[in-house]
């Protein structure tokens, strides 16, 4: 079975997309913040990150990620506007995410995570 | 006859000599008299010339002087200009930052309510159907919250509030307030507790009274990690305080005179619009009240506001 980390500090978003990912038959952890997450991130399979984090941001978390060389595939979930160019940024730290948009359907998640997840 | 010698021409010529002398005597104070009056004019000239100099001295240091104050002037009017600058850019960072955090505060509910529909429509169990429901409804409130402040904010942006007060039963409103707080109190294990004397009349826009308290209470408890957020009213003179005390992380006192601020957001990363507190403000001082707060960090904030109290009937 696949383990997916959700990290994200909003617990029922959190929870609704845990509920979700384990119906199509992940397992899945949550992270409620971006330490946490660096400190559990290591058996999972694919990590869900939400860019506004309690702690450490979610590029800090990408930035960690890097630093400690772990190439596990990302899926960022953020509120913020694609005007924004936050897309550009965290890519020039992992060139290789997928991101949506909040508010996402329960599908668009699916999709986004088993295009990156065998 | 002895011969007196010269004694024809002898005093024509001693005459001679004296007028010769006269003559010559005449001619040297003549010379020194217009000496000294030719002296007396350089002199006079020169003063003239000196005075002239002092004078356009002056002048020059009076210009000096002129040129240093206007400089001055210039100096402070660009400081005011790269102040009010400042401002607007501070001003514009901080639009854009509540862009950025109405967003955020707009799209997580409605992802969560998006979520939360499409498992209820495959649920078949009924516990996990009644969590989800539960869920729902608790992002609808937020949403809703978050949709009445923005109403609000640019309502009172405006200046097109119109509050319609009458006698109000503090306790009851209070009450409502903290039961609507109570389901996020409870998530994050912190205690909400109400203290008012019963029969305690304001004189107030129900609605907005009611909102303005929600933001406080709402506000205390984004900020409180545990412990407890308690809300009390008494009297006092012709006032009612309300109080809102929350034993959560503090404010340090250099932020303090920020927090009613308009898009104030102290902490980055604590979801929220940065306008409540403001608004909260706003409702309090078109009541006649005033609101105030008390903090150190670490061990907690109050915030103190008051209500005109409504005339005995």
């Amino acid at each position: 079975m696949k383990k997916i980390l959700v990290v994200e500090d909003e617990p029922d978003e959190a929870k609704s997309m845990q509920m979700v990912l384990e119906g199509e038959g992940y397992s899945v952890a949550i992270a409620p913040d971006g330490k946490e997450a660096i400190d559990s991130m290591q058996g999972a399979d694919l990590i869900v990150l939400d860019i506004i984090l309690p702690r450490l941001h979610g590029d800090a978390v990408l930035r960690e990620m890097k630093k400690r060389g772990i190439k596990k595939p990302v899926v960022v979930v953020t509120a913020v506007s694609r005007e924004v160019g936050v897309e550009k940024d965290l890519r020039q730290i992992k060139r290789d995410i997928v991101f949506l948009q909040k508010p996402f359907s329960s599908s668009e998640l699916v999709a986004a995570v088993s295009s990156k997840i065998r | 006859m002895i011969p007196i010698p010269f004694s024809g021409a002898a005093p024509l010529a001693l005459l001679l000599i004296i007028i010769l002398l006269l003559t010559a005597m005449a001619i040297l104070v003549w010379v020194y008299q217009e000496d000294r009056h030719d002296a007396r004019k350089k002199e006079a000239r020169i003063k003239r010339a000196m005075a002239e100099l002092r004078r356009k001295e002056k002048e020059a240091q009076e210009s000096k002087a002129e040129l240093e104050k206007t400089k001055l002037a210039l100096m402070n009017m660009v400081e005011d200009l790269s102040g009010s600058y400042e401002k607007l850019k501070e001003l514009d960072r901080l639009k854009s930052d509540f862009v950025t955090n109405v967003s955020h505060e707009l799209r997580t509910p409605i992802t969560t309510i998006t979520l939360s529909f499409d498992l209820l429509r495959k649920e078949k169990d009924k516990a996990k159907r009644n969590e989800l429901l539960r869920m729902m409804q608790r992002n609808v409130g937020r949403l809703s919250r978050t949709v009445n402040t923005i109403l609000d904010f640019s309502a009172m942006e405006a200046g097109a509030v119109r509050v319609s007060k009458e006698k109000v039963e503090l306790r009851s409103l209070i009450r409502e307030v903290s039961q609507e707080e109570m389901p996020k109190a409870r998530v994050k294990g912190i205690a909400l507790t109400v203290k008012a004397p019963a029969g305690i009349w304001v004189y107030a826009d129900r609605e907005l009274a009611h909102r303005a308290l929600l933001n406080i209470v709402d506000n205390a408890i984004k900020f409180t990690d545990k412990g407890c957020v308690r809300i009390y009213a008494k009297k006092q003179k012709d006032y009612i305080i309300v109080s809102v005390k929350d034993s959560g992380r503090g404010i340090r006192k250099s932020d303090l005179p920020k927090i009613f601020g308009k898009f104030a957001k102290l902490e980055e990363h604590v979801p929220g619009s940065g306008i409540g507190l403001w608004v909260s403000k706003k409702i309090i001082e078109q009541h006649g009240g005033k609101i105030e707060a008390k903090s150190k960090r670490g061990a907690g904030t109050e915030i103190t506001v008051t209500f005109p109290m409504a005339a005995k009937k």
